[in-house]
């Protein structure tokens, strides 16, 4: 097992290399000088050319590219180039906001989902499970931000329950989390019901039933966790999809997290920030999917020795 | 995924051809749910060749005098914050929501195909290379690598359909990849190889027909999340832009007036919804009559 941890963990290292020469390249193959872009219209060639050898863009990119790693395995990505701060400042300030909206996002969707893929699964072809599949079907199909919209129109809007826009209380949280939830929810549900179907049919589940145990120690204590090991998966990339998906949610609710500063930074031409920003997104998938792959590699033994 | 027709030669005959294809259209009409996504998506497509001849009005003249009205006889669906008529918006975007689900679908189609096609046959260092810039990309998670592709390409709806299908490439690699690695060690290979046809030949003569149920499938089932991120990507202003009526753009136009005229926000989001539980019924059909096996699950 150790050396199942060390391998994945040691392919980290390629892995974050190779996305940060990603990362690098965005702001390297964006049409237009940075330097001319930080200074705007009014500067002359010369100012120009003075910022671009302090700001090191006249060496040759590979140089460039190993600075670029250098400064960011010390915590320096570069300055913004409105607020003037260090962009790993702007950063941390908004992280918060993004994990408590993931991690809340998250906790709703898997128990949302596990919970109705069970009991679809316990209860196949009834009026439930009927109902649950159209249901999830139109979750999983539904455009977030409208949900969002919605959800706003209806709990702010209409009734005045909940504040529509911002960070606070918990109040604040409920209707992003919700509308972050809805998809993830949903696709977990679908692959809960097929998971579980699938381990029902095996040979030791019949045994259980055989020996007399309830419906529910086989459900709970032997399908379920069998059937856990694709859903775990899922969760891992629902959690990847919800870093991502929150750069749609936090424009919708003014959530003050990096997603909005993302999207705002893309707007306004901010490349330092939005390569930041994709930077420590892109790192925090990576470590959700090493811990996705070393929980796998635990709870199912076959998957160690591939 | 296995399909009907895979692991034979692809010189199987027209006419068993002609018969595995009236099957697999068999079983396709008698699934109930498919039929009903097909005749969705079939509205949309109809809709969207035809907005010119059928939309009430032009889509981009505003009229100052009908700001924000809601349904009514004169206007269906309302206006807009500029009078523009929605239901006529919302025709003329099926046009633009379909055709960037379709582009996206073929860009990622066709590039990830033929990476895994690559990646599959060649193996060594061809696949490793290939397989780790695939991983690379998918540590941006969903809708942030297109983001991250629009950062370069810059704001506008070709842009976003050529970001959205580039994120997609992946998922088609890595199916295509282990399809070819099964297919690679068959005996119709090994039997080509051994009269001496070309490495070219074997991929895109022999391999590829056999590989093309997943990725059909494939195809069809992400018509929906691509509709889908490209509408986000117009509703963050990253994509269409005014005034550009694609479904997402229309939506984002609804924001700031969401408590006076909820309908700009509403009739989009329910159309891009329809068009997507559309393609994801289609898809699970053509999934479950292409490989029966998968069927229910």
């Amino acid at each position: 097992m150790l050396r199942f941890i060390g391998k994945r963990i040691l392919w980290m290292i390629p892995l974050l290399f190779g996305v940060t020469l990603m990362v690098f390249l965005i702001l390297h193959l964006t049409p237009g000088d940075p330097a001319a872009l930080i200074l705007g219209d009014a500067a002359d060639q010369q100012t120009i050319e003075m910022l671009r050898h302090e700001m090191g863009l006249d060496r040759p990119l590979p140089v460039q590219y190993l600075d670029f790693v250098w400064k960011a395995v010390r915590g320096d990505l570069g300055t913004s180039i409105h607020s003037k701060r260090p962009v790993v400042s702007e950063l941390r300030s908004r992280l918060p906001a993004t994990l408590e909206l993931a991690c809340t996002a998250l906790t709703l969707a898997v128990m949302i989902g596990i919970t109705v893929g069970i009991v679809s699964a316990v209860k196949r072809y009834s009026a439930f499970d009927h109902a649950m599949m159209l249901t999830t079907l139109v979750f999983a199909s539904m455009p977030s931000f409208w949900l969002g919209l919605i959800l706003m129109l209806v709990f702010s809007v209409q009734l005045g329950w909940l504040p529509a826009v911002g960070r606070g209380g918990f109040v604040h949280l409920i209707l992003p989390a919700v509308t972050l939830a809805a998809t993830p929810a949903a696709l977990i549900a679908r692959l809960t019901r097929s998971s579980m179907l699938d381990v029902v049919e095996e040979d030791y589940i019949r045994t259980a039933h055989a020996k007399g145990l309830s419906e529910e120690v086989v459900i709970w204590r032997h399908a379920l966790k069998n059937a856990m090991i694709p859903i775990i998966t899922v969760i891992g990339i629902q959690f990847g999809g919800m870093m991502g998906g929150s750069v749609v949610i936090e424009s919708v609710f003014a959530w003050p997290g990096v997603g909005k500063l993302m999207v705002d930074s893309i707007l306004t031409k901010n490349y330092p920030v939005v390569q930041g920003g994709l930077l420590m997104m892109a790192v925090i998938v990576s470590l959700i999917n090493l811990a996705v792959d070393v929980t796998y590699g635990l709870l199912d033994p076959r998957i160690r020795y591939e | 995924m296995g399909g009907v027709d895979e692991n034979k030669a692809p010189s199987a005959g027209a006419p068993a051809a002609r018969s595995q294809i009236r099957a697999i259209w068999r079983r396709l009409l008698r699934n109930r749910m498919a039929v009903m996504g097909g005749c969705v998506v079939l509205f949309f497509v109809v809709v969207a060749v035809f907005a010119p001849l059928i939309a009430p009005y032009d889509p981009n003249k505003p009229n100052f005098m009908a700001r924000l009205k809601g349904p009514m006889s004169d206007h269906w669906l309302g206006t807009d914050t500029l009078g523009r008529d929605m239901l006529s918006r919302i025709m003329y975007g099926s046009r633009y929501s379909l055709l960037a689900g379709i582009v996206s679908v073929t860009i990622a189609a066709f590039v990830g195909t033929l990476l895994g096609l690559l990646s599959g046959y060649y193996g060594g260092w061809v696949d490793m290379t290939i397989m780790r810039i695939m991983d690379m990309l998918l540590a941006f998670p969903g809708i942030l690598l297109a983001i991250a592709i629009i950062s370069v390409l810059g704001r506008g709806l070709f842009n976003a359909m050529v970001s959205v299908g580039l994120y997609s490439v992946p998922s088609f690699a890595r199916v295509v990849r282990s399809r070819v690695l099964s297919l690679r060690e068959q005996e119709f290979v090994e039997a080509a190889r051994a009269i001496g046809d070309s490495d070219g030949r074997i991929l895109f003569g022999h391999i590829l027909p056999n590989i093309m149920t997943p990725v059909i499938i494939m195809s069809t089932m992400r018509l929906g999340t691509t509709i889908l991120a490209a509408a986000s990507l117009s509703f963050l202003g990253l994509g269409a832009q005014p005034p550009m009526p694609e479904w997402g753009a229309i939506l984002s136009g609804g924001r700031d007036v969401l408590r006076v005229a909820p309908h700009i926000a509403a009739f989009p989001g329910l159309a891009i919804l329809m068009t997507v539980v559309g393609f994801n019924l289609l898809g699970d059909g053509v999934r479950d009559a292409l490989d029966p096996k998968l069927k229910d699950k």
